[in-house]
């Protein structure tokens, strides 16, 4: 664009008086007007339909938003939960001892089974009926001990049931 | 211990986001009517069932060979034709009446199975000679098989035997038998 001082001087009159304009005092509207503006405008928000756009794309945006926040937390507990160890640093197998409780087998002097899970109540080394048979009848004769298997602080029939419904539980692992 | 905050508080920031949303955005309910045979227009005859399931019900006895039954474990397979659990009572025995089916998992009468678990043990307070000793019912098992099943080709039942002991908790032989019942169909 060439630079011509004269360009300046043939702005329309109508432009020239408009840009005049603009040094002089604002006009500023006064406080009646003012609130006249205001509450048209919230009676005009107040009677518009609800914009369904404007709703879709708040969800559309809030769906967003929490999806990422989800996606972000089911990261951090996999990622949390892929490591249980790390805190305490205990090896798996030190895990699995605190998984486990004595057996009858193992109060037993003779006992030949001192590895068995957690419900091996005849220290047979496998867990399944006869399991909770035994500790029922070792219940009804008072000498169930400290078999509390359930984890409430007591040693009654409901640890006879956790044995039972361990064993026929089709996520158990067993096939026949 | 912070790992376990990071893991509930994200946890609970998954708990508001996961269900329902804008109801809005909710999937369409959808309505299925199933014509009944009594209804104008139906099609049907009047007493028809139209129906891509059977119901039939398994017993099951146990021969425990002469000792004293003190427990069961077993197996319940269909190969052929996945079932769902519609109910299971025990056998009637008063050595193993403790007032509740035998012990099975209960997921098999929510969702359809191809096998069942079940498992009893006498009342600990009989003694060997008030247990059975000969064939005895154990179990009745209502099912529903997901497909047609024609009375005279019913589908293949396979009992496995995992366990059983006598009074004293000690393992035995006992052979396992059952029989089909599907209840005929009105014509």
């Amino acid at each position: 664009m060439p630079h011509d001082e004269e360009q300046f001087d043939t702005l329309p009159e109508t432009i020239v008086d408009a840009l005049r304009g603009l040094d002089g005092p604002a006009v500023l509207p006064d406080a009646e007007r003012d609130a006249d503006v205001l509450s048209g405008a919230r009676l005009h928000l107040a009677t518009r339909p609800p914009n369904r756009k404007r709703r879709n794309l708040k969800l559309f945006i809030g769906g967003s938003v929490g999806g990422g926040l989800a996606a972000a937390a089911m990261l951090g507990v996999a990622f949390i939960l892929s490591d249980p160890n790390a805190d305490e640093g205990l090896p798996m197998a030190d895990l699995a001892e605190q998984n486990t409780l004595p057996t009858l087998a193992e109060e037993a002097p003779n006992s030949q089974s001192l590895t068995a899970a957690r419900g091996d109540i005849d220290g047979s080394g496998s867990i399944d009926i006869l399991d909770a048979y035994a500790l029922a009848r070792r219940l009804e004769q008072g000498q169930a001990g400290e078999l509390d298997l359930n984890n409430d602080g007591q040693t009654n029939q409901r640890d006879i049931d956790w044995i039972a419904n361990q064993v026929v539980a089709l996520n158990s692992g067993e096939q026949g | 211990m912070i790992k376990l905050f990071l893991a509930i508080t994200m946890v609970g920031l998954l708990i508001p986001i996961a269900p329902g949303g804008n109801p809005e955005h909710a999937a369409p309910k959808r309505s299925i009517t199933v014509p009944k045979p009594d209804d104008p227009g139906s099609g049907l005859p009047p007493g028809a069932i139209q129906t891509q399931t059977t119901f039939a019900t398994i017993k099951i006895t146990i021969d425990p060979l002469g000792k004293p039954l003190g427990a069961y474990q077993f197996q319940l397979t269909s190969p052929d034709a996945s079932f769902k659990v519609l109910g299971v009572e025990g056998g009637g025995h008063p050595a193993f009446d403790h007032g509740r089916p035998p012990y099975f998992d209960p997921v098999v009468r929510e969702a359809g199975a191809d096998r069942l678990i079940l498992a009893e043990y006498a009342l600990p307070r009989l003694d060997a000679e008030q247990l059975p000793s000969e064939p005895v019912l154990i179990a009745r098992v209502a099912v529903l098989f997901d497909q047609p099943i024609d009375a005279d080709e019913p589908p293949a039942i396979n009992l496995l035997l995992t366990t059983a002991g006598d009074a004293d908790g000690n393992k035995i032989q006992a052979n396992l038998s059952h029989t089909l019942q599907i209840p005929e169909r009105p014509e």
